[in-house]
């Protein structure tokens, strides 16, 4: 099957809406480590989302894509926010003037959204941060679709790795951004970013491929 | 907590409008975006435009610095947060004068991101970009890393070199090597006696005891190397301008700019007391002083300290300090 830009939109107002419903979680973890704004900026730019998927006319994805993330970056310019926007402009320019996302091209997305996040925020595996998530979902979604499974089977196995992954984030050290100046405040709680990843991944294993 | 605001989450719209009220025939806004502030009489064709950018809450720092030989715009984020990569793409797209456009930031990851992304937009429309870090806070970093540091107050120097560059017509190309060059050369220490505290925030940022003052601190409440009872003017500019010397690995016959700058509640008085000791050190090491700028250039709200730069300079670079600049807050 194909996506089409009604399917897409209603994935990408699923998966806001299950970031909006978790803020309270996000913002406890955050307080614990960081400057605990990781849930109202998660709320707002998920809203910000949601508000351009309804309003977007046109059947562009890419176009969607790029919109979503100049919305979420106006609505949280913080780095999370900034990280999660450089995915969506990839994606952007990935499914510009195509009329619709393939099940081989699906599962390539949480490898190009990885790949964005790398090369903008210039982290990597073990650094404590949303990639100790990401990355394992990528490899997982991948795995599990090139062997044959079916796409909404490759994205379970992709939230699995996801919750694995960021259950590991306990115990690493920070090693990039602001928690990187009282280390010892994250010891035993998971990362923001990562948990933040859990939840989108479990979103789009909900939804994809059905 | 006493600030004169309205409703604490429109204080930087507010007092954005009320700039734009005083000085309407220097800088303007954006079409659409309150937040993308841009001189007057942007976009000046055929020359190397300017855009910086950064949190609220350091004025001059970064907007004060939006006027002739300086930026030719500045993206307005939210009190010490990043602006958003949007107001970055519509300030470029106002100031854009089809020679290139320079970003010249502070070294922050959020700020880095948004620009960034703001370059792949721009770059799309034919928009060609370069970004420079400033990144001088001793303290964050050492020597061989300068480029990890904080930006701190150093950044006003780095205006003024790309600013004098761009307005004497060079291309991009020649611009980002000139500041690149100065951008190496400038360090700075800064302390602080007290904190700030976030219009939106029930207190402020960290603690201090009366008798006690914080080395190396950045300015935003990030830490510094330590905390030690407070020094007199003397030691303090020693201790300060001492650090300085050594980074620059400073010598008899060289020549610096000066840069003795108020955090927000230090009073000038304060400020030429610690001059006059730092004026005198320098003398005393033989190292000369082309130009002294004593002030409020860049804060951090009501933070009660004071930084020391100096800008190594040589021949290009003490010329083009020279320049004529002038923008509503500053005149070099």
């Amino acid at each position: 099957m194909e996506y089409k830009i009604d399917q897409v939109k209603e994935i990408l107002k699923y998966c806001a809406e299950l970031v909006s419903e978790q803020k309270e979680q996000l913002e406890k973890i955050d307080s614990q480590v960081g400057d605990g704004d990781l849930g109202i900026s998660m709320q707002k730019g998920a809203a910000a989302i949601a508000g351009e998927a309804d309003s977007f006319e046109g059947n562009d994805p890419g176009a969607l894509f790029m919109k979503c993330a100049m919305a979420l970056n106006k609505a949280a310019p913080s780095t999370m926010g900034t990280l999660i926007c450089a995915g969506l402009m990839q994606m952007g320019k990935t499914f510009s003037k195509k009329e619709t996302v393939t099940e081989a091209e699906a599962a390539e997305i949480p490898s190009l959204f990885a790949q964005a996040i790398m090369a903008r925020g210039k982290a990597k595996e073990g650094d404590r941060t949303v990639l100790d998530a990401l990355l394992p979902m990528a490899e997982a979604v991948k795995t599990a679709f090139g062997s044959g499974r079916a796409l909404s089977e490759a994205f379970a196995a992709g939230a699995e790795a996801a919750k694995n992954g960021m259950e590991k984030t306990r115990d690493m050290v920070p090693k990039i951004g602001r928690s990187k100046w009282a280390p010892e405040n994250a010891k035993g709680v998971p990362d923001g970013g990562a948990v933040l990843c859990w939840i989108v991944a479990q979103g789009l294993a909900d939804r994809a491929g059905r | 907590m006493k600030k004169i605001m309205n409703v604490p989450d429109q204080f930087v719209d507010q007092s954005l409008a009320g700039i734009l009220k005083a000085h309407p025939g220097l800088l303007k806004a954006a079409p659409e975006d309150g937040r993308a502030i841009v001189r007057a009489d942007a976009p000046v064709r055929g020359k190397v435009a300017i855009v910086t950018g950064g949190g609220y809450g350091h004025l001059p720092l970064f907007l004060g610095y939006v006027g002739k030989g300086l930026c030719s715009g500045c993206a307005v984020g939210n009190v010490f947060t990043s602006p958003s990569c949007e107001t970055v793409v519509n300030a470029t797209k106002v100031v854009s004068g089809g020679k290139g456009v320079l970003y010249l930031i502070g070294n922050y990851m959020g700020d880095q991101m948004n620009f960034e992304m703001a370059a792949d937009v721009v770059g799309m429309e034919n928009i060609e970009t370069v970004l420079i870090r400033a990144a001088d806070d001793v303290a964050s970093a050492p020597r061989e890393k300068w480029e990890d540091r904080r930006g701190i107050a150093g950044i006003l120097f780095a205006y003024k070199i790309a600013g004098a560059m761009a307005e004497r017509g060079h291309s991009l190309q020649e611009v980002e090597k000139t500041t690149r060059k100065a951008c190496e050369r400038i360090a700075t220490f800064g302390v602080a006696f007290t904190s700030c505290q976030l219009p939106e925030a029930a207190a402020p940022i960290f603690e201090i005891s009366g008798d006690e003052m914080e080395l190396g601190m950045g300015i935003h409440g990030e830490k510094g190397v330590k905390r030690c009872k407070m020094m007199n003017a003397h030691e303090l500019a020693d201790y300060m301008v001492g650090t300085v010397i050594q980074d620059l690995s400073l010598t008899k016959g060289n020549k610096v700019a000066v840069l003795v700058n108020g955090l927000g509640s230090t009073s000038q008085e304060e400020q030429y007391i610690l001059y006059g000791e730092v004026a005198d050190i320098l003398k005393t090491k033989g190292i000369d002083v082309a130009k002294a700028f004593v002030g409020e250039y860049v804060t951090s709200m009501e933070m009660a300290g004071v930084s020391i730069t100096l800008f190594h300079l040589d021949d290009e670079l003490e010329d083009l300090l020279k320049d004529p600049m002038y923008t509503p807050f500053v005149k070099l």
